[in-house]
C-alpha cells in the first residue's frame, strides 16, 4: 500500500506538471502570435529607392487676393539662347 | 474546525456572490430576456448553500470537491448567458441529471465490493457501451468516455484480485475497440490509464513491462493494418486559441460557434478566465488525489486514482489538442461541454470520488470508535 501511495504522488505530479507546462507554452506562444513587431525602418531597405533632394521645399500659405512671394517653379527646358551661349 | 467553518463560508461567500452578480447584473440589461438569467442566479448560489452546508452530507458528499465541480459547471452557464440566457439556462438543466449520475456514483461505490462477477459486469457494461455505434450506427451520440471508465474500474477491481492477465487482455481489448472506431483520442486517454494504473497496482515492475510493451505493440500492429484517418480541421483552433483577449473585452463577441464550451469561454472571458478553470481542475485533482491517498483499502486507491487520471488525461489532450500540440480531433474539457455523455460521465466520476471519500470518513469514525471502546 505504501508503494501504491508513492506511485500515485508520482503519476499525479507528473500529470499536474504537464497540464501546467501545456497551458504555459500555449498562452506564450499564443501571445507571441499576436504581439505586434515594432517597424524598424533603417534595417529594412526600400524596393524603390527615393532620390534625396538638397533643396528644402518652401511652403508659404497664400491668401486670396495676393501674391505669392515665392517664384514660380522654371520650366525644366532651358531657353534657346542658353543653348546657343547667346 | 474553526478555522475550517470560517474559510469554507468565505469561500462560500464569495462564490455566491460572484454568481449572483455575474447572473443578475446581465439579467437587468435592456433587451436581455431576463427571466433564465434570474433563475440560473438563484439556483447556482442555493446549490453551492446546499452542498456546502447540507447537514449530514459529510458521509456521502465531498464538500470541497463538489463545490469546484458547481463553480467548474457555473462558469459554463455564465458563458453562454452573455450570448444567449436561454443556452446558459439549457446547460444549467443539463447538469441536473449530472448530480444524478453523481449520486449513481457515490452509492455503487459504497454498495459494490470488489470480486470477479462485478469486475465481469462492469467489463460487460463497458463494451456494450463502446459498440453501441457499430450496431445502432444511426445514433447520434456516442459513450467513450463512460465505456472508458467503466473498462478502467473493472481492470482495477482485477488487478486487486491479482488476475493481472485477465486486467491487460481487458485493457488491450477496449483500446483495440476505441482504435476500430476510429476515436484516437479516447484511445489514447484509455492506453496511457491503464498503463499508469498498472504500475501503480499491479506491485509488479515485470508486469508493468509487459502491459507497456503489450499495449504499444498492440497500438503500432493495429496501425499497420489499418492506417489512421486523420480528418484535416477545417482551421487552427490555435489560432482562434491565440486570438483570445488576455482580460474580458467590454462587448460579448456577437455570434459563437458552439464546437467547444470551454472555448467560448475563452472568447467572453479572455485567457485569465481559461487559466482559472485549469487551475480549478488541478485543485479537483489534488482532491482525488487526496481522497485516492487517504483510502485504507488498495482497490478504493485504485480506483480514485483511476478517476483522478481520466479527468487530468482528458483535461491535457484536450489542451493538446487546441494548441495544435496532436492532430486529432477536438474533444471536449471536463465540466464545459456541450455532450451530454461527456458531462455525465464527468459527474460519474466525482460522484466514484465522492464515494471514497465518504468511505474513508467511515473508515476514521470506525477507528475513533473503536479506540474509545478500547480505552
Amino acid at each position: 500500500m505504501k508503494i501504491m501511495r508513492y506511485r500515485i504522488r508520482v503519476i499525479v505530479s507528473l500529470l499536474i506538471l504537464s497540464l501546467l507546462a501545456v497551458l504555459l507554452w500555449s498562452v506564450r506562444a499564443a501571445w507571441q502570435l499576436f504581439v505586434p513587431v515594432p517597424f524598424v525602418a533603417e534595417s529594412t531597405p526600400s524596393a524603390f529607392p527615393v532620390p534625396e533632394s538638397t533643396e528644402t521645399p518652401v511652403t508659404e500659405t497664400v491668401s486670396p487676393g495676393e501674391e505669392s512671394s515665392v517664384p514660380a517653379e522654371t520650366p525644366t527646358v532651358p531657353p534657346l539662347y542658353d543653348t546657343f551661349g547667346l | 474546525m474553526k478555522k475550517n467553518s470560517s474559510f469554507r463560508s468565505k469561500v462560500a461567500a464569495i462564490l455566491i456572490l460572484f454568481f449572483a452578480a455575474a447572473f443578475l447584473l446581465p439579467a437587468f440589461r435592456p433587451g436581455t430576456e431576463g427571466y433564465p438569467l434570474i433563475i440560473l442566479s438563484g439556483a447556482v448560489p442555493a446549490s453551492l448553500l446546499f452542498l456546502l452546508y447540507f447537514p449530514g452530507g459529510g458521509s456521502f458528499l465531498d464538500r470541497p470537491l463538489l463545490s469546484a465541480v458547481v463553480t467548474m459547471s457555473g462558469f459554463g452557464m455564465v458563458a453562454l448567458s452573455a450570448f444567449s440566457p436561454d443556452a446558459a439556462l439549457t446547460q444549467g438543466m443539463r447538469c441536473l441529471p449530472g448530480f444524478c449520475f453523481l449520486l449513481v456514483g457515490t452509492v455503487l461505490i459504497r454498495s459494490l465490493r470488489p470480486s470477479l462477477p462485478a469486475a465481469a459486469v462492469l467489463l460487460l457494461f463497458s463494451f456494450g457501451m463502446l459498440v453501441l455505434p457499430l450496431f445502432l450506427p444511426s445514433l447520434s451520440f456516442a459513450l467513450p468516455e463512460g465505456g472508458t471508465a467503466l473498462l478502467l474500474f473493472s481492470a482495477a477491481f482485477l488487478l486487486n484480485l491479482r488476475l493481472r492477465l485477465p486486467a491487460l487482455l481487458a485493457g488491450l481489448c477496449g483500446v483495440l475497440l476505441l482504435l476500430f472506431l476510429e476515436d484516437y483520442g479516447s484511445a489514447l486517454v484509455c492506453s496511457v490509464s491503464f498503463m499508469l494504473l498498472f504500475w501503480a497496482v499491479a506491485d509488479s515492475t515485470l508486469w508493468s513491462v509487459i502491459a507497456a510493451g503489450a499495449l504499444a505493440g498492440t497500438i503500432a500492429g493495429f496501425f499497420c493494418f489499418v492506417p489512421p484517418v486523420f480528418e484535416p480541421a477545417e482551421f487552427s483552433l490555435f489560432t482562434r486559441f491565440a486570438g483570445m483577449p488576455l482580460i474580458p473585452p467590454e462587448a460579448a463577441p456577437e455570434s459563437f460557434s458552439a464546437d467547444s464550451l470551454f472555448l467560448l469561454l475563452g472568447d467572453r472571458f479572455g485567457l485569465i478566465f481559461l487559466l482559472c478553470s485549469v487551475v480549478l481542475l488541478i485543485l479537483i485533482l489534488i482532491r482525488g488525489t487526496s481522497i485516492a491517498l487517504h483510502a485504507r483499502k488498495g482497490v478504493f486507491a485504485s480506483l480514485a486514482l483511476t478517476a483522478v487520471l481520466l479527468l487530468g488525461l482528458r483535461s491535457l489532450l484536450f489542451l493538446a489538442v487546441v494548441t495544435d500540440l496532436v492532430p486529432l480531433k477536438i474533444c471536449d474539457f471536463p465540466f464545459l461541454t456541450f455532450s451530454l455523455p461527456s458531462l455525465f460521465s464527468d459527474f460519474f466520476l466525482i460522484g466514484i470520488l465522492c464515494g471514497i471519500s465518504g468511505q474513508n470518513e467511515a473508515d476514521l469514525e470506525e477507528d475513533a470508535r473503536l479506540s474509545m471502546l478500547a480505552r
